[in-house]
């Protein structure tokens, strides 16, 4: 046996273990007893309480009634009680056999243990920036994404939401900006932060597949000192989120239903008849009512009949919501298993999202020592987008936009035929569709199945080291069918889409750690090595002219071979990690923690695969030193320091790869191979290969050197409490396309080369301002600022001096912020006393007036054009009240969003006969200074017209409102029930913003207008 | 004792699990090969040289660029439905406004478009060069791949070279350390030179254009041509006469009027008649890929009630260009052109839609923009160009299964067609003294058109052939280089086409290069903008 022992201690680091373990061992033999009893607080007993014999790794658990019975106690020995959320309690046995323990809720609710990456620590030691929001700040929030429900909550945490498609994502970013990505139309995404789900980063992360029910805590990593574990994809920040796990005791089932209504929040402003009749004269396009309308619109018009396109279009929505919990958990065995079923039925016709999920997450404890659960969710969601993605004939900015003929169609057009049926085009001009005839002639389906499952065992190999082997694996697959009718479109073919996409991912993580404390010292230290792989495959068919309408996309094969095609892709990516973190803290006063992480990527090739990720974090709790412990005003005050390196590679795969682009075209072959007989060439269509992208093989991480200092604070026996963070971040080696003269044969390539900074601060405060028996009035204040700076771009962008110049071409100017916006400075309108000074630059009285910063006559992008704003706000946070009378509990939160500029595109070109936003234009007659004269003018149209809409679009929202009602415990003593709660929430529901006429100020023109909801629920616990 | 078999087996399940770490991060694409090994081969240089096809043709996918060679000149002005579209494309291209400035999008979509065509002649030519032939068969289609591609790079110096003056003469950057940041422009002259380079090489390696018997490939006749207008852009008239003649001695023969424009057999039937000297080839099986030049020509006679929309009078109808007043003037009676490349009429052929109120017509009746019923019918100024004539030269009929609704088609764009070396064969013996030849050239189309000698010219001069240019190659897209070249083409468009008689100044016979371009390479803007 010791022969053994001596073999296990030569393994590194081990031996000192093990010798400590015998010593425990040998230490404990001593005269036995059995010591029994309960353990209750003031509500009586408490399942689940650890007592365990100190100086051992022997412990028991008390069952459902608070009993336990712990064997073999030295009659000295001394039993330590520990629960959570509870002081820990010491009793000295005495020789005892009966010990009935009452235990004392612990105030000091900042040692909380909190999810960190890849363990979880007590947040007194916790020395990374960090915020924590619990279960009910998300309930309060009638969302079914966790995300857009923590809006206006977090400091530094920015979320915007630019559609209001029911079941679509939002955007959002920690500390603002410090990707550029791979073009101005990816910076969203290359800026998201990382969501880890149970210590599983998610591919992609739609989180409208994950059950806000499910979520226990959202733990959010700000700094480098904390999201360093997550090494090169964790620059932008982390998302931690911990799903719900079943508790000791009493099963509790928890059945829990809403209903809501859904509305457009904001209603955009559009012409009505006599307006639009007087548009189309004040723009030159007709001087009579005959000659400026057709003539169904002329009959409509003198018959006194216009269709408000947004009234008909946009109604009211519905929300239905129910999920029912079973939850609980026995010695040796917890589980959770919810059910959720999600429908909501958008504000416009055939826009409906239903989610159905399941999760069940169990855990076995065979003995004190072993572990083994599982986590496994099922989430099914059927979407109907006819009315987003049917209608895709009208390019705004590029993409489709499926709303625009609520803003073009002319007033005066018909909805329907004579004979009650929907009109396809609502004038003899084929542009001015009826949105409701497209909709009953198209389908649009996507149905999503994911499927994943999250193993996990636990081992404690000793008392103070714990292996854990994560594992998961995830099946994502989405169909997406898409039909159009033979009458969809006047004479066009039927159509039909089939799409069928997969994707799979699978984690294992491999999880060392340990944590000991020698008198004061106190060591925590983890190690990791795993790998995460994704794999995607995408099968696309698409035909024409089915043979018939009657079954949709699913005729899609019964078409000629001549009419199919199809298209197949794939991509994956893997990424291989070793992390090591050592945390040391000095009697919870002074804690280090240091992190290093090396991540192995299959996005960049060679040496570059591999990067290294280090930090350093300190923390200092001053409120523990001797000096302090007297003071009466503060109990809490801690600094925190980090500084670190965090990566970020959110690029596409085989960037560093040359891929050619696939050729098609037609040849004329020859047959006899004799020029003078033409009648036997035959075409030929034939295909291969041709130059495409530029490789990249030097391709690597971009890097962020993140540092952070804060301040946390609990004044007053914690009422009053709060952190403030300071940051300063300098982003090098960005991966953005870099735009190179085309000379080269390439407009862009991806490429490590340009340098960001960003510096901001973070405010919370959380405020226990009233706290009466019946009446307590609770108020959270977040705020942020962060400022980000381009500081190089290109290799080549840099003048004679080599200073580094900007890259207009993407809007990227050098000392100004990534979302700038850069353009002529509109002044107002020319007036008609003005005529001369307009004619210098060849325009008239009405036209729109630019700043002429050169003073040479002409208004021209070369330099003319200044930086007018940002499209990143100066400032953000909320206020969030929370009032409790009694059973009742009113919260409130306001979000605000300041310093913004945005360019309106609500506001069209007024050329043409569309219809356009009601806005104050220029005429002879009304001489308005706000907005230039319509018609063909140019006013309206590129840079110019951008200029003309560029509008403040900062905002202050009143984002939910949440009035709850618990019926008293008394009034359910002797009945089954333990609980009833009756609410109703409000989200979205008011914006106050000079950023008018648009359905939010976040949103463009053509998406789904955003909507507010109220919603009305119960919630019962038995 | 099982602690220690524990540990083994963890540090044995990482070390198995290690072994596996090249499956995760050693990845190599599944459905896309290497550009190296993908066009190394002699196949794949084949297809490279298509993808110079693709992607100069692609320039006439785009609805805004489509007809950006046909825009601005005296025989063209806009049609009734040009608001439609961005002032940075059509319009600023047509009207010359303030909406076409070097911040334009679309100017810039044409500018890389032509230097992307460009490099990818570069690839053809070094790659080419590079590989070494196993046989004789192998040989002759290297020489042929090379031979196009310096056709087409001809092709590509010519356009760069009249509409911006200035262009940059590029190499090839085969990797990332090759690229270039700084570049010097070549004049008009250099860049004419370098056509003539180029061409010149072009013609040593090509077949001609019957031999070739495929309109999409360059031929010899093509080379011809495009040293042809360099010579007259260069001012050597008797090298441009003897090149015309060259581009004419390669045996293909001028077609009858009726047989040039059409889709009768499609593309290997009148498509790839032997007038037509080069063509990109669009293909209706690859549906992803149309062009967009078929509908622009169209007025939007589908809204007069009485006339239905249908393949016949030109399927859908957009309306953004027109034939200028000016252009209709330069006809007369017998020319057979008017008739057989143009629409004048529009037929009744919806009786149910006939409104009465507006006067008595019938199924069958044609209409002009002067019949008293349209006129009646039409309430302003707008509506009563609906059934103005027009040109039929780009128009698409049912032959590749276009539909009336679809403004898009897949008829080749006729890039060159050999009526224009007569014509240029005629200008350069004139300006060279050659009087007779200069004659007997353009006679030979004037013969065509008329269908004898009754209308032959007897006597030459630069205004003769200016207009004689405008009814033979009207709106195929020579008109704006051929006027800039004279010098004529702001007064004349300043004469001619009511929509940009208001806009254009001296600053637009060149182009503005796109303000990226200028901003990366730090070169000198076209003056004016």
């Amino acid at each position: 046996m010791t022969n053994k022992l001596f073999n296990v201690s030569k393994l590194k680091g081990i031996g000192p273990l093990i010798l400590l373990l015998i010593f425990m061992f040998t230490s404990s033999m001593n005269s036995q007893i059995t010591v029994s009893g309960v353990v209750s607080d003031v509500n009586g007993p408490i399942p689940g309480v650890n007592v365990v014999l100190q100086g051992t790794n022997r412990g028991v658990v008390t069952d459902f009634d608070g009993n336990y019975s712990i064997d073999n106690v030295p009659s000295d020995g001394i039993l330590v009680f520990s629960y959570i959320g509870y002081a820990t309690v010491q009793v000295v046995v005495n020789g005892r056999s009966q010990i009935n323990q009452t235990l004392v809720v612990d105030t000091s609710t900042l040692d909380e243990v909190v999810v960190i990456g890849y363990g979880s620590m007590e947040r007194s030691n916790v020395t990374g920036a960090m915020s924590s929001i619990s279960t009910d700040e998300i309930e309060k929030v009638p969302l079914p994404n966790v995300i857009e429900a923590l809006r206006g909550q977090v400091s530094g945490l920015r979320v915007t939401r630019g559609t209001g498609e029911p079941g679509t994502g939002v955007n959002f970013t920690i500390r603002g900006l410090n990707s550029l990505g791979e073009g101005s139309g990816s910076v969203g995404d290359a800026n998201q932060p990382i969501i880890v789900v149970d210590g599983v980063p998610l591919p992609g992360g739609n989180l409208n597949e994950i059950n806000p029910d499910d979520i226990q805590t959202i733990n959010i990593l700000k700094d480098a000192g904390a999201g360093a574990i997550y090494g090169s994809s964790a620059a932008n920040g982390v998302i931690l989120i911990t799903t719900k796990t079943g508790k000791i005791g009493k099963p509790k089932i928890t059945v829990n239903a809403s209903s809501g209504i859904n509305e457009v929040g904001t209603r955009v402003n559009i012409m009505n008849g006599d307006e639009y009749v007087k548009y189309l004269f004040d723009s030159g396009q007709g001087t009579t009512l005959n000659g400026a309308l057709h003539p169904n619109e002329l009959e409509n018009y003198i018959a006194g009949k216009s269709v408000d396109w947004q009234e008909e279009l946009l109604k009211q929505g519905f929300t239905f919501s129910t999920n029912f919990s079973v939850s609980g958990a026995s010695e040796k065995f917890s589980f959770y298993l919810n059910t959720d079923m999600y429908k909501e039925t958008g504000i416009v016709t055939a826009s409906d999202y239903n989610r159905y999920s399941v999760r069940f997450n169990g855990e076995f404890t065979p003995s004190d020592r072993f572990k083994i659960g599982a986590k496994v969710q099922l989430t099914k969601s059927i979407a109907d987008e006819t009315s987003v993605r049917s209608i895709t004939d009208f390019n705004v900015n590029g993409g489709f936009a499926p709303f625009i003929p609520i803003f073009t169609n002319t007033p005066l057009g018909d909805l329907y035929e004579d004979d009650g049926s929907y009109a396809k085009f609502i004038t003899d001009d084929q542009f001015q569709v009826n949105p409701f005839h497209r909709y009953n002639e198209s389908i649009v389906d996507r149905k999503i199945t994911r499927s994943y499952i999250n193993p996990y065992i636990e081992y404690r190999i000793l008392d103070e080291l714990t292996y854990t082997l994560n594992t998961f694996a995830e099946d994502r697959s989405q169909f997406f069918g898409r039909f159009t009718s033979s009458d969809y479109i006047d004479g066009d073919p039927s159509t039909a889409q089939i799409q069928k996409q997969s994707s799979v991912n699978y984690l294992v993580d491999n999880i060392l750690h340990y944590k000991k404390d020698f008198g004061k010292h106190g060591i925590d230290a983890t190690f990791v090595y795993g790998f995460q792989k994704d794999e995607w495959e995408q099968l696309n068919a698409f035909s024409d002219k089915l043979a018939t309408d009657l079954l949709g996309y699913h005729a899609i094969d019964d078409t000629a071979t001549d009419d199919q095609r199809f298209s197949w892709d794939t991509d994956e990516s893997g990424k291989v990690y070793y992390v090591g973190r050592l945390g040391y803290n000095y009697d919870s006063k002074y804690i280090l923690t240091l992190t290093v992480r090396r991540d192995g990527s299959s996005k960049f090739t060679g040496d570059n695969k591999w990067g290294t990720f280090p930090s350093a974090s300190f923390a200092w709790n001053a409120h523990n030193e001797e000096f302090l412990k007297s003071n009466d005003l503060f109990n809490v005050i801690k600094l925190r320091l980090s500084y670190g390196e965090l990566g970020n590679d959110r690029i596409g795969t085989y960037r560093y790869l040359a891929n050619p682009n696939v050729v098609r075209s037609t040849i004329l072959v020859d047959q006899d191979g004799n020029p003078n007989t033409t009648d036997d060439l035959v075409e030929q269509n034939i295909v291969g290969y041709a130059k495409g992208t530029l490789a990249n093989p030097y391709l690597k991480w971009e890097t962020s050197k993140q540092f952070n200092v804060g301040l946390d604070f609990g004044i007053l026996n914690n009422r009053i409490s709060g952190s403030i963070d300071f940051y300063k971040t300098k982003t090098t080696d960005l991966l953005l396309p870099e735009i190179i003269p085309i000379i080269n044969g390439y407009e862009s390539y991806i490429n490590n080369v340009g340098e960001t900074e960003n510096e901001g601060a973070e405010v919370t405060l959380k405020g226990n301002i009233i706290n009466t028996e019946d009446f307590s009035w609770d108020a959270t204040i977040n705020w942020a600022t962060d400022k980000n700076k381009i500081v190089r771009l290109s290799r080549g962008s840099v003048d004679e001096n080599g200073n580094p110049i900007s890259d207009p071409a993407n809007g990227w100017f050098i000392g100004q912020s990534i979302g700038v916006i850069y353009n002529y400075k509109y002044l107002g309108v020319w007036q008609e006393d003005e005529a001369a000074d307009a004619a210098v630059y060849n325009q008239v009285p009405g036209d729109a007036k630019f700043l002429d910063v050169n003073n040479d006559g002409n208004i021209t992008p070369g330099e003319d054009r200044i930086f007018l704003g940002n499209t990143t706000p100066d400032w953000y946070g909320g206020i969030n009240n929370t009032f409790r009378y009694k059973g009742f509990e009113l919260s409130v939160l306001l979000e605000a969003v300041q310093g913004i500029k945005r360019v309106n595109n609500f506001i069209g070109t007024y050329t043409g006969r569309g219809n356009q936003v009601a806005i104050d234009y220029w005429t002879t007659e009304n001489p308005s200074t706000s907005y230039p004269r319509v018609g063909g003018s140019g006013n309206y149209d590129g840079a110019r017209g951008d200029a003309v809409k560029t509008q403040d679009a900062s905002f202050l929202a009143l984002r939910n409102v949440s009035l709850s009602y618990n019926l008293p415990s008394d009034v359910l003593k002797n009945t089954f029930v333990q609980g009833i709660s009756l609410y109703v929430r409000g989200n979205n529901l008011k914006y106050w913003t000079d950023f008018e006429n648009s359905y939010s100020p976040e949103t463009g023109i053509g998406s789904y207008p955003i909507v507010k909801t109220w919603t009305l629920g119960a919630s019962i616990t038995f | 004792m099982k602690k220690s078999n524990f540990y083994w087996s963890i540090i044995f399940g990482l070390l198995v699990i290690t072994s596996c770490e090249k499956e995760i991060i050693d990845l190599t694409e599944r459905d896309r090969l290497p550009t190296d090994i993908a066009v190394a081969s002699l196949e794949g240089l084949e297809t490279s040289m298509l993808s110079v096809y693709e992607r100069a043709r692609s320039l006439h996918e785009n609805n805004e660029i489509s007809l950006w060679q046909q825009c601005g000149t005296d025989i063209v002005t806009s049609g009734t439905n040009m608001v439609d579209n961005q002032p940075g494309g059509m319009p600023g291209m047509m009207q010359y406004g303030n909406g076409f400035d070097a911040s334009s999008p679309q100017l810039e979509d044409i500018f890389n478009g032509l230097y992307l065509s460009l490099d990818r002649c570069n690839v053809v030519i070094a790659y080419g060069g590079n590989f070494e032939p196993g046989n004789a068969s192998e040989e002759t289609r290297k020489n042929k791949i090379i031979g196009e591609a310096y056709a087409l790079r001809a092709y590509v110096y010519l356009e760069l070279a009249e509409r911006w003056d200035n262009a940059v003469i590029t190499e090839l950057a085969e990797t990332v350390d090759d690229i270039k940041f700084t570049a010097d422009l070549s004049t008009r002259d250099e860049l004419m030179q370098q056509v003539v380079d180029d061409a010149s090489a072009a013609i040593l390696l090509l077949k001609s254009r019957i031999e070739n018997g495929d309109v999409g490939v360059p031929s010899k006749d093509m080379a011809y041509l495009l040293l042809a207008k360099a010579q007259m852009w260069l001012g050597n008239w008797a090298e441009a006469a003897t090149t015309a003649e060259g581009v004419i001695s390669q045996g293909a023969q001028l077609q009858p009027l009726d047989g040039i424009f059409g889709l009768q057999g499609g593309k290997t039937g009148e498509e790839n008649n032997q007038e037509l000297i080069f063509s990109w080839i669009f293909n209706p099986a690859d549906q992803n890929r149309p062009q967009r030049t078929v509908q622009m020509y169209v007025p939007l006679y589908d809204r007069v009630p009485g006339i239905k929309r249908t393949l016949e009078q030109g399927g859908r109808p957009w309306s953004r260009l027109s034939p200028s007043p000016y252009y209709w003037t330069l006809f007369e009676a017998g020319d057979g052109r008017l008739q057989a490349w143009h629409k004048l009429s529009w037929t009744v052929d919806d009786p149910d839609n006939i409104d009465p109120s507006f006067g008595d017509i019938n199924e069958g009746d044609e209409l002009t923009s002067n019949s008293p019923y349209f006129l009646n019918w039409a309430s302003n100024d707008n509506a009563a160009r609906y059934l103005e004539p027009t040109t039929t030269k780009n128009w698409e009929d049912g032959t590749y299964g276009r539909l009336e609704s679809e403004a898009q088609g897949f008829r080749n764009v006729i890039v060159y067609r050999l009526a224009e070396a007569y014509i240029i064969g005629a200008e350069a013996y004139m300006r060279n003294g050659n009087m007779s030849r200069a004659l007997e050239l353009i006679n030979t189309i004037r013969e065509r058109a008329f269908g004898d000698s009754s209308h032959n010219f007897t006597n030459l001069d630069m205004e003769t052939i200016i207009e004689e240019h405008a009814r033979e190659l009207g709106h195929e897209g020579q008109r704006w280089a051929f006027m800039k070249r004279l010098g004529l083409l702001v007064e004349r468009v300043r004469m001619y086409n009511p929509s940009a008689s208001p806009n254009i100044q001296d600053k637009n016979v060149r182009w503005p290069i796109p303000q990226n371009f200028v901003d990366q390479l730090g070169i000198e803007q076209n003056p004016g903008y």
